[in-house]
């Protein structure tokens, strides 16, 4: 056992032996010991302020938690991110999502070309914006563009579909009279919905892929360049003036047709869920414009100084990790939510989803070996007021113990000008208050359960809150592009510093590609292309939809 | 009469010369920030046909020009033009009118603001310590319906006068004001000053209706394989209809309709029927803007880049020099957007144009038609100067790349350049692309 591992162990175990401590113990009884800690766990950073005084942590645990990602080698694992060094080793590459925001030598980057691809890349981003804004870029009848379907899935669709509705209201006047579209799923339902309503003449679609493979992608697009054709049969048209193509493959976007001009580059360094920030963002440049798209890189960016530089207990990343690991590892809490009170941030659970769980929903450590503990938590989320109606019931009364974030700007409809009446504003200003109250209210029932109200003396078990389910509130002053940018940085990284304690790889998703590879298989089998025996159980389920569909035709 | 006539453009200058003509004193004074410079463009006064002549001889004699503080205190009429002022320059034309207010005094305002600027000015007036009543009101809305190219003729024998005042004292000094103009007026009608502003804006969004729905039938009628021109003929012929303004074409320029079209939308509510189908108007006419080059597009199967398009006409109509909102600016944009090169010949506005797009290296700016046409590969129609009807049409032929012609003003048969060998695309008529 090397001297590293050793400290390890120890220092594992003395987080287990808090753990143990602090399970008997209730969020209550740690506020009524230590009145005053909400100073101590909570930090304010450039307009975000993050409480975690709700957390079952106390003083030694924390001490103990900041320990261990010093003793991990945390420190040096970031530097290794944002330097551009190898942290995806099975893939054997860097993750350098840092790069795609940063100013040119902003960070010790061993690849010195790298920030000038970017540049190349973002710079080809604006003429193609600014393009679609003068409306100039036209399709094959001379009509400009009015319409724009992005086609991707998971990190070529969630990002820039979870973005541009949480900054519609930063949409430019260009954008306004442009409608956009996502199309993502591979049975064709919302492309089969999308173009029943559109114009072929005025519709580019951005198609997305980092390996320009993806075959629920490609399966949408030949639908599109099919529905195109009908009304133009010229192929070298269509991907003209019809499709703006998004990839790290120059070789295969040219081998499906798109001429040099409509290609976006990224990389192999870039994450798909970490790519929002490349070139895979155009759909939130062409709704928000440019500037406020550097705005969203900005904030970002912003972010991973801040996480690359500020000393752990004042460092909002790390915080987020290390309550994270201390949740699902030492707690034994294996369900996560994320609770946005605002609207606009309604698909960011959703996003979420993606970012925690296909990065660390994994049980082998980078040297090889079976995690012995638990990793990432089941996460999940939705608008906080509706999911009051929804699920909540379960967060307050249930069995399951779950922690929660709570996350809301401050201000809102401060800056509402034009269409909206004096009245509406004021009633509106009175609801942005009326939801920050919830917001407030729930993370203290959650956390004290019938402690919350003083007169707690309500006998019937039924109406009884057990409280104690831990949370931390995210506060911003508002939601701008900026906001976004460093929210979502700080949940990239705190699903980095999670990864980093657990010894895993948070890069890499090898749990998606078995399932792909025998749906290749599977499809044969149900166009009865050769004959296939797989378990009774998919034989039967085979058998039935053959039947149902000869019936059909 | 001593007459004060304020404002840079032409109906100033019209109406200053024709009622010195008329017998009155007349001064004649510049507003805004042309009064603050030492020399200004006239040159609108020597593109108005037979304008120049007739002001030069009546200038030294009782029409003269005169700086703004000695007109304010000269006329017992003070006639405001006010195109091409801001509101607030408008306001404070007549902040400074109301303090040389004397007994007697009537102004008068010509403008092309938003309903309710009559308004406005009044209150501006009123404050300013003129004498203002519902019984006694010196202030009456001027709504000229004159027409560049013909305003002498327009301002002489008007088809139409709309007054707008119901104060008997402003009515009789106008009346007087106007002789002999007014009796040559095929109809006079004195309404208050409200009405006159509508009247006057419904009068430009009738007219660019027109405009817009015949575009569209234009359209329909290609796609039909219908030739618009018999269709509007026989429109024209029906007396509820009439024939002004009935020609399609690529689209609307100048100031006067756009203008009033949004002064229109501005007092729609957002959303309601009778903005969308004004909108409609608007939106069609900046289309149609542009439907030469989507036909030039489409010619070519969506691949123009580097092609020489030749273009007869920048002007926003013939007869004058001006390219406010003229078709041709949207085309240029658009051909160069696409990296082809616009070969532009116009016999009035090709100095404006220059001027406008210095350094565009895609525009070239050429003396003659032909010119344009050597080597291009199509020629496009905008503005319908009278040299375009008949031209040497073998010589064209034989200089242009690819004999296609793109009408953009109808002014071609369709049959007779098909025997002469052209691809002939007319608007609603023609080949069909």
């Amino acid at each position: 056992m090397t001297a590293k591992v050793k400290m390890l162990v120890n220092e594992w175990g003395a987080l287990s032996e808090c753990a143990a401590r602090l399970k008997s113990k209730s969020v209550a009884q740690l506020f009524e010991a230590d009145p005053g800690r909400s100073q101590r766990y909570s930090l304010e950073f450039s307009g975000y302020y993050l409480d975690f005084a709700k957390q079952r942590i106390d003083d030694q645990a924390w001490g103990a938690l900041c320990d261990l990602a010093r003793i991990s080698g945390l420190p040096c694992a970031i530097k290794k991110l944002v330097c551009g060094e190898v942290v995806n080793p099975t893939e054997n590459r860097p993750a350098l999502h840092t790069a795609l925001r940063a100013a040119p030598k902003a960070f010790d980057l061993k690849d010195a070309s790298i920030a000038e691809s970017v540049a190349q890349s973002l710079s080809k981003m604006a003429s193609i914006v600014a393009k679609i804004y003068s409306k100039q870029w036209r399709g094959f009848s001379g009509k400009a563009i009015t319409d724009i379907v992005n086609i991707g899935v998971g990190g070529s669709d969630l990002g820039p579909f979870m973005t541009c509705h949480a900054l519609d209201e930063f949409s430019t006047d260009e954008a306004r009279r442009l409608n956009m579209h996502f199309v993502s799923s591979m049975d064709g339902t919302q492309i089969f919905q999308v173009l029943e309503h559109l114009d072929p003449a005025t519709t580019l679609f951005i198609v997305s892929s980092k390996s320009f493979t993806t075959i629920d992608t490609f399966y949408n697009a030949n639908t599109a360049i099919a529905w195109l054709m009908d009304s133009v049969a010229d192929r070298q048209v269509i991907m003209r003036h019809h499709v703006i193509a998004i990839s790290a493959s120059p070789e295969k976007m040219n081998a499906w047709g798109v001429p040099e001009s409509n290609q976006l580059l990224f990389w192999e360094w870039v994450g798909g869920r970490f790519s929002m920030w490349s070139a895979i963002g155009l759909p939130i440049a062409i709704k928000i414009g440019m500037d406020n798209f550097l705005a969203l890189l900005d904030g970002a960016h912003e972010m991973d100084v801040h996480f690359a530089t500020a000393p752990f207990e004042q460092n909002m990343p790390v915080i987020m990790g290390l309550l994270g690991v201390w949740n699902a590892t030492f707690l034994g809490i294996n369900a996560h939510t994320v609770l946005p009170y605002d609207g606009r941030l309604r698909f960011l659970p959703n996003y979420l989803t993606q970012l925690e769980m296909e990065s660390n929903g994994k049980s082998v450590t980078n040297d090889g070996e079976t995690v012995e503990f638990k990793t990432c938590p089941i996460l999940w989320g939705d608008v906080g007021p509706n999911a009051q109606h929804a699920f909540y019931q379960l967060l307050h009364q249930g069995t399951q113990e779950v922690s929660c974030d709570f996350i809301a700007p401050v201000m809102r409809y401060h800056k509402v000008e034009g269409a909206s009446s004096v009245g509406a504003r004021t009633s509106l200003a009175e609801q942005q208050c009326l939801a920050l109250a919830n917001c407030l209210a729930q993370s203290r029932v959650l956390a004290f359960g019938n402690h919350a109200v003083a007169d707690d003396s309500d006998s019937e078990v039924y109406k009884r809150y057990r409280g104690n389910q831990p949370s931390t509130t995210l506060l911003m002053d508002e939601l701008t592009p900026r906001f976004l940018g460093g929210l979502l940085a700080a949940y990239e990284h705190k699903v980095f510093v999670m990864a980093t304690l657990w010894n895993i790889n948070p890069f890499d998703q090898w749990g998606v590609e078995l399932g792909k590879n025998i749906a290749k298989q599977t499809q044969a089998a149900l166009k009865g292309e050769g004959s296939f025996l797989f378990d009774s159980s998919t034989d039967a389920l085979i058998k039935r939809i053959q039947a149902k569909a000869n019936t059909a035709s | 009469m001593k007459i004060s006539i304020y404002g840079q453009d032409v109906n100033a200058v019209v109406a200053a010369t024709c009622l010195a003509e008329a017998g009155h004193e007349v001064y004649l004074s510049r507003i805004g920030d042309a009064s603050k410079q030492l020399s200004w463009d006239e040159s609108y006064i020597e593109r108005e046909p037979g304008l120049l002549t007739r002001y030069r001889r009546m200038l030294g004699r009782n029409l003269r020009v005169r700086a703004f503080k000695d007109a304010r205190s000269f006329g017992t009429v003070q006639w405001v033009f006010g195109r091409g002022q801001s509101d607030a320059a408008l306001q404070q034309v007549f902040t400074s009118l109301a303090k040389a207010w004397r007994e007697g005094v009537l102004y008068l305002l010509t403008s092309h603001h938003s309903v309710g600027t009559y308004q406005r000015m009044g209150e501006v007036l009123k404050e300013g310590g003129v004498p203002m009543s519902d019984q006694h009101c010196p202030l009456v809305s001027m709504p000229t319906m004159i027409r560049e190219g013909v305003a002498l003729a327009d301002f002489e024998s008007p088809a139409l006068l709309v007054v707008g005042t119901n104060d008997e004292f402003a009515i009789a000094t106008v009346t007087q004001m106007l002789r002999p103009y007014i009796n040559r007026a095929d109809k006079t009608l004195f309404v208050d000053g409200l009405t006159a502003e509508i009247t006057r804006n419904a009068i430009s969004t009738m007219l660019a209706t027109r405009l817009s729905f015949m575009n569209k039938l234009a359209q329909l009628c290609e796609n039909l394989g219908v030739d618009v021109e018999v269709v509007r003929e026989a429109m024209a012929g029906d007396p509820r209809v009439g024939s002004e303004y009935l020609n399609p074409g690529c689209g609307f320029g100048g100031d006067n309709l756009a203008d009033e079209l949004a002064n229109v939308q501005e007092l729609l509510p957002k959303g309601s029927a009778a903005r969308q189908l004004v909108d409609a108007v608007a939106q069609t006419n900046e289309e149609q803007k542009e439907i030469l080059f989507r036909k030039v597009w489409r010619y070519y199967q969506a691949n123009i880049q580097g092609r020489t398009i030749a273009i007869w006409g920048a002007a926003f109509k013939p007869g004058t020099d001006s390219l406010v909102n003229s078709p041709i600016l949207t085309l240029l944009e658009a051909f160069w957007a696409q990296g082809v090169i616009t070969r532009v010949y116009d016999p009035q506005a090709l100095d404006a144009l220059r001027l406008r797009f210095q350094g565009q290296e895609l525009l070239e700016c050429v003396d003659s038609p032909y010119e344009a046409a050597e080597n291009a590969d199509a020629l496009l129609i905008v503005t319908a100067w009278k040299e375009f009807y008949n031209p040497d049409f073998e010589q064209l032929k034989a200089l242009l790349a690819v004999p296609a012609i793109f009408d953009g003003r109808n002014i071609y048969e369709p049959e007779v350049m098909q025997e002469l060998g052209f691809e002939y695309f007319g608007l609603g008529r023609g080949l069909r692309i």
